[in-house]
This record gives structure tokens, sequence and C-alpha cells, in this order.
């Protein structure tokens, strides 16, 4: 069963958070492209954080179930115990879409709350995303890391193929401007994208 | 602007009028020593420059630093590709040397810098043609390098207003080269109006190559004797060599001690033994060389020395040396320097040949008419070749000297121009000889007295630096010694850059030209010019040979253009 769509619970113009509206074991990942479309600038953004935990941080999780049983027979043996749970997820805004044309940057306002977080189309990740200028956003912003670099550059590369090599050249070169004195760190990002 | 269809090699990004422009060498591009190129000038004007320099830089300290690991890992193999031409790339050292100003024929020395990120192009047909226009006569002596169907072409006139010289190491391509450029002077002296504005030479043919066929590569070149019959005359010191249409003979009694000033080092004679010749040449005249050459010391020279004294009972050399103040070694030596003449029968003993001769051969030149003097057998001793190039280059400069001292008093029309064409000037005109030998004479005295030198040499080091400094136009072909290098690029402009160019020339037929004679150096790929070329193949007339030099190269009509012209 797939579930809902997330929702916006929390927004800034560098970034939101979005949550599920109970527990899921299948949530948008690391990496990956998604879009708020409601809102006077739509908002194009890159999974950085993925959390799940109790609704309510002052009701812990006991560790029930007995041995040899797993996650998801233990969910369906406590039926009501999904709907105490949450998933969320943190997105690193790294564009926003004004008419037709999707520009990279902190967009002019930030994303709604309540409003729906989808996975973007290849085909809006490649128009988006092909010529790297996301990458500085995802670079520099503090909810970001390496791992999220990586990780966005395998989506990209996997929505362009067959081109995806000259898209990593690229991609690569303008890693190398912006990480200038920081050599280490690309040949660290590079190696988790190809290697 | 300069010409969009040019290739694009990369963009200006700092320099000076000094040091010179860099640019940074764009992706997929790789200029190479030598190369022309060419950038935007505010003003619409382009400057020209040359390629001096290669470069890898760093843009971050921190690239090389960490540099990406060897191997063929894929990530390895990205990070070298991401950090080539981003991190790191390739920069071009370029020296500027002209401006260029469209509806302006002669182009100017570089004044100005292009600014930063101006495009950076490879110079084409068009920046050439408009860099190298000659107002007259000119020699294609090559194609600028990646340019094969371009000429560069030098001004004759200018080429032999002061002396010139072609500098390389063996089997580089001298040879070739002058004789191109004789070939072209012929060509050229040919069609002057009247005799005495022709441009004659006078080659010390030490090899026996410009007289007779020249062998090269497994073929034969011709002659400058086969390309211009009725202008070339090729005189011999060996009195039976075939083809020769004179000789040259020295009797001892043409020897003067100056002829043998030059040969101090070649010929082993030391100072106080030159000082012995004069000794000699004035107490016993013309008569001076035979009076040496004897085995013992004749009656008459012991009358000379002692003159009314007592003669001693046992004269021989040495008493003779004690009584004239001379060091008796000093006059061994001396007589051992002059039996090597009559050993090699170089010189006839007891007679005068060479006035009859050498009038003969100022005749010629006079006359509109070229001279080769070929060695034949003698041209493997380079003493023999220093003494005849010397007497004679003396004498006719003398000739020369008083004929255009004679004209300016009367206010009549001077001699005809003469180039004297030798070879290993560095014997001649070395530190210690260049006050002595007529050479560095000719060398100093400009195109005073209408003599100029076409000097072929491996070793221009040895030259003397002043003489060196007096060559107007430069041919330099690959040179191996650093000394050697040094002494080309000497005073001249942007010499750190040239020497560099030089030292990156191949071993054959590629040479460096600069000076008086061309706006800007170039280094070129020297033209071939085989037998079936015939006469005066290299030379371009001044006004062309029907039309500019794109319809000569049988090049294709340019299509108009609508955008991006040279200028503007």
């Amino acid at each position: 069963m797939t579930a809902a769509a997330p929702r916006v619970i929390e927004s800034k113009l560098r970034g939101f958070s979005c949550a599920y509206s109970d527990y899921v074991d299948d949530p948008y990942q690391l990496g990956e492209f998604v879009v708020v479309r409601e809102g006077r600038f739509p908002v194009i953004g890159v999974v950085s954080a993925v959390e799940s935990g109790p609704e309510d941080p002052s009701r812990p999780l006991l560790p029930r179930g007995a041995p040899g049983v797993s996650a998801a027979e233990v969910l369906t043996i406590n039926a009501g115990m999904r709907e105490l749970l949450r998933t969320e997820v943190g997105v690193v805004a790294c564009g926003y879409f004004a008419g037709d044309r999707a520009r990279p940057g902190l967009p002019p306002l930030p994303t709604p709350l309540l409003a729906e977080v989808e996975l973007a189309a290849s085909s809006e990740i490649g128009a988006f995303a092909s010529d790297c200028a996301f990458l500085e956003r995802l670079i520099f912003d503090s909810g970001s890391n390496d791992s999220t670099v990586t990780a966005a550059l395998r989506r990209v590369a996997l929505a362009l193929k067959p081109g995806e090599n000259d898209f990593l050249v690229g991609a690569g070169k303008e890693l190398a401007r912006l990480l200038r004195a920081d050599p280490a760190r690309l040949a660290t990002i590079l190696r988790g994208v190809v290697d | 602007m300069p010409d969009e269809r040019a290739p694009r090699i990369g963009v200006v990004i700092g320099g000076s009028l000094t040091r010179g422009v860099e640019a940074r060498v764009s992706s997929g591009n790789s200029p190479i020593l030598g190369q022309y190129v060419t950038a935007p000038l505010d003003g619409g004007k382009a400057l020209v420059g040359m390629v001096t320099d290669i470069m890898l830089q760093a843009g971050e300290p921190a690239s090389v630093a960490w540099p990406p690991p060897a191997g063929d890992r894929p990530s390895a193999r990205l990070l070298r590709e991401v950090l080539a031409d981003t991190a790191v790339y390739t920069a071009a050292q370029i020296t500027p040397y002209l401006e260029l100003e469209e509806g302006i024929l002669d182009p100017a020395r570089a004044r100005s810098l292009p600014r930063h990120f101006a495009p950076v192009h490879l110079a084409d047909q068009e920046i050439v043609d408009a860099a190298f226009t000659t107002g007259g006569d000119a020699v294609h002596v090559g194609s600028p390098l990646g340019m094969p169907r371009v000429e560069v072409c030098v001004d004759m006139e200018r080429l032999f207003e002061r002396s010139a010289a072609v500098f390389g190491k063996s089997g580089t391509g001298k040879t070739v080269l002058t004789l191109q450029i004789l070939d072209a002077l012929l060509a050229r002296s040919k069609n002057a109006p009247t005799q005495s504005e022709r441009t004659v030479a006078l080659v010390f043919d030490m090899h026996n190559d410009y007289g007779r066929n020249l062998k090269f590569g497994g073929g034969y070149r011709r002659s400058l004797r086969d390309s211009h019959p009725t202008d070339v005359t090729v005189y011999s010191l060996e009195s039976q060599a075939p083809g020769q249409d004179g000789s040259v003979e020295i009797g001892t009694r043409d020897i003067q001690p100056e002829d043998l000033a030059v040969l101090q080092t070649a010929g082993h004679f030391t100072l106080a033994a030159l000082e012995a010749a004069h000794e000699f040449h004035e107490r016993y005249g013309r008569d001076w060389v035979d009076e040496l050459l004897a085995r013992d010391p004749s009656e008459a020279l012991i009358a000379g020395a002692w003159s009314g004294a007592q003669v001693p009972d046992q004269v021989n050399w040495s008493t003779v040396a004690g009584r004239l103040g001379v060091h008796s070694s000093s006059l061994d030596n001396l007589r051992r320097g002059l039996r090597h003449f009559e050993r090699r029968k170089v010189v006839r003993s007891g007679s005068s040949q060479f006035e009859g001769g050498l009038e003969h051969i100022v005749k010629t030149l006079q006359g509109g008419k070229s001279v080769v003097v070929q060695f034949g057998r003698f041209g493997s001793d380079l003493v023999t070749y220093m003494l005849v190039a010397n007497m004679l280059s003396r004498r006719i400069w003398d000739r020369y000297r008083i004929a255009v001292d004679r004209a300016s008093e009367n206010d009549g029309q001077g001699p005809n121009r003469l180039v004297i064409v030798i070879e290993e000037a560095h014997k001649f005109v070395d530190r210690s000889l260049a006050n002595f030998s007529i050479f560095g004479q000719i060398a100093r005295e400009l195109r005073k007295y209408s003599v100029t030198l076409l000097v072929i040499d491996q070793r221009p080091s040895q030259i003397d630096p002043e003489v060196l400094s007096q060559i107007g136009t430069k041919f330099c072909f690959q040179l191996d010694s650093e000394s050697d290098v040094e002494a080309m690029v000497g005073g001249a402009m942007g010499r750190t850059a040239l020497r560099q160019v030089i030292s990156s020339l191949e071993s054959q037929q590629q040479s460096l030209v600069f000076g008086h004679a061309v706006p800007m150096p170039v280094v070129v790929r020297t033209v071939d010019f085989t037998g079936d070329r015939g006469a005066g193949a290299g030379l371009r007339p001044a006004g062309g040979q029907g039309g500019s030099l794109r319809e000569r190269l049988d090049y294709p009509a340019r299509e108009p253009r609508t955008e991006n012209p040279l200028f503007g």
C-alpha cells in the first residue's frame, strides 16, 4: 500500500520538514528530489534527513515483540501502534519555479505549511539539475552533508542516463570550483558517486 | 577583433607588456611554442604575439598538494578529468610584438594589452599577411609553425641593409636556406634597371656547396651557377677544377702581415710572430715571405740585417732573430706558419699572382655579377680558407671604400651593393680577432661602403659580441649550447622568451627569424626548394605576382564576412 504524501510541518527559506501521517516503512530517501507545488513559488529540494519515532517525545517507544518476531509482525500484532509513531523528512531547498523556469537558489518565500510534498519527476530533475547549479545550496547548507550531495548526484545521474558521464564530469568541475580549498572533500564525494 | 574563424585557444588572464600576456588555454587546445596568436585590443586594433612559454598552473595550491590517485578506478579517472582545466590548467605565455590596425599598412610595435578575458585566437593568413606586408621585393623563407600554407617573406632591402647571419648546428639546414636567399638575391638583382642598383654576392664556398650542386638528403639542388648561369662567376683555388671560370692564385709576394692577423688562433701565430712579420715586411718588402721560407738566411737577408756591420762567421735564423731584435721562438713560429701554406701548395713561391685575379673579381662584382670562390681540396683546411677569405675581402673592401669615397666627393654614383658570404665566421671575428679582421670592420661599418656580410656559423657565442650586435637579421636553427643560445638573443627584446623558442626548435628545417628585416620574431619551417622549381623560386617581387598573397597561393576566395570582422 502506498503511503499518503507527507505534508510540510515546518518551513523556512533554507528548507522545510515534512511528516507522514504515521510511521511508514518506505519514506522518501536521502538525496531524492522533492517538489512542493503549492504556494506562489513552487519549491524543489533534496532530502537531507529522514527520522522516525514516537509522536509524543515524552512517551518513548518500548521494545515490544517476542524473540524472532519481525518489526512488521510486531506492528501487525499491535495494530494501534503505527498511529502513535511518525516519520519525518528534512529537505534542503535548492531552487524554485518562477513561471516555466526552474531557478537555483533560495526561494523568495518558504513553502506553505501542510502543503503536500511530492517526488520530482525524472524530467523535472533533468531540467533543474543538469547544469549543476543546485550544488552550491547543498554544499554550503548546514542541513546537508557530503552523503546528501553524493546521493543527490547519483539521483541526477540516473535521471540523465545515458548522458550521465558528461553530467558527472560537469558536476565534478562545479564541485571543484565550490570546494577549491578542500580537494579531499571533493575526492570523497566523487568516490561516493562512482565507486 | 580577430578572425572568429581562426581557432580560439583561450582567454587572457593577466600579464604585462614587459613580461608578456598570460592566457588560460581552454580545454582541448594545445598551442605550441613559436605559434602566432592574436587578441583584440581597444579601439578595434588587434595584438599579435608569439607563444613563448607553456605552463602547467594550479588554480588552487591545495589541488596539487592532494593530487588525484593514480590508477584506473572510476573515481580516480573522474577526479583527474574534473580537476583538469578547473583546479589545474594550462597557460600560455604570449610575448606581444605588434599592433595591427585596419587601413594602416605598417604594423606598430605593441604598446597596449588586451583586456582580461579577451579571447585569444591562433593567427590566420590574414593576420600574417598584415604583419609581414613588405613594401619591396621579398624572399620567402618558410611557413609559420602550424600554418603550412602561409608564407613568411623577408624584405630583401632590409635584409641586406645591414649584415645578416644564419646560425645553427651542423645539418640543420643553414646551407639550403642560404642558397635560397642567394638565389632570390640574384633573381632580384637581374631585374635591377642598372648595374649599380644590383646587389651581388661574394661567396667563400668552403665546402663547394654554392658553385656546384649541393648534395642533400639523397638528391641534388641546383647550384647558384646552374640557376643563374649569366650572373654567377665561379673561381677556384684549384687551377684545374671542373666548371670554374677562373682561378685564385696567391703568390708569396702577395701576402702582407695584415693578412696573417686573423690566423692567430687557427694558424697558431703568436702576437710576437706577427710583430716579427711586420719587421720583416718593412725590411724586405714584398720578398719577405720568400726570405723567411728559405732553409737558411739568404745573402740578401743577411746584408739587410747587418747593413754594413760585421757579419758573424756563422749566421743562422737564431742569429738573424737576435740581430733584428726578434725572439728566436717567435721567428720559428712565423716560419712554421708560413711553411704550412707552402706545404699545402696554397701559395706559389717567388710570384705575385693575386692582383690580376683580384682585379678581375672586383670588376666582375662591380659589373653586376656574383662570385663564388670554391676551395676544392682546400675546403678542409681552415687556415687556408681564412687566409684567402681575409686577403680577398680586405682588398675588395678597400676598392669599394675608395669607390664610395670617390663617388661622394664627385657627387657621382657609388658601386653596387656587395654581400660577402662567409662560413665559420667565429674563426674570423672571435673576441681576440674582431679588431684585426676585415669582417669585424665590415659588420661595424654597416652599409656605409655598400658592403655587408651574410654570416653562416655554428658557434655564435664565439663571435665578438660587438660584431654580433651589429648583425641586423638573424636566422637561427637549432643550437645545442646554452652559451650559443644566449649569444644569439643578446640584447634582443624579449630575449628570455626567444631563448625558450630557440631551445625548442627541431633539429632540421626549423628556424627562428628575428631582427632588422622582420617586424617580429617568427619561427618558420624553412622551404625546401628542390632543383625543378627554377631560379628565383623564393623571390616575391614588390606588388606581388598578379594579385594578393592569397591569390598567388591559389587560396579559395574568402566568403563575404557578415560578422566578426578582423577589425572593429
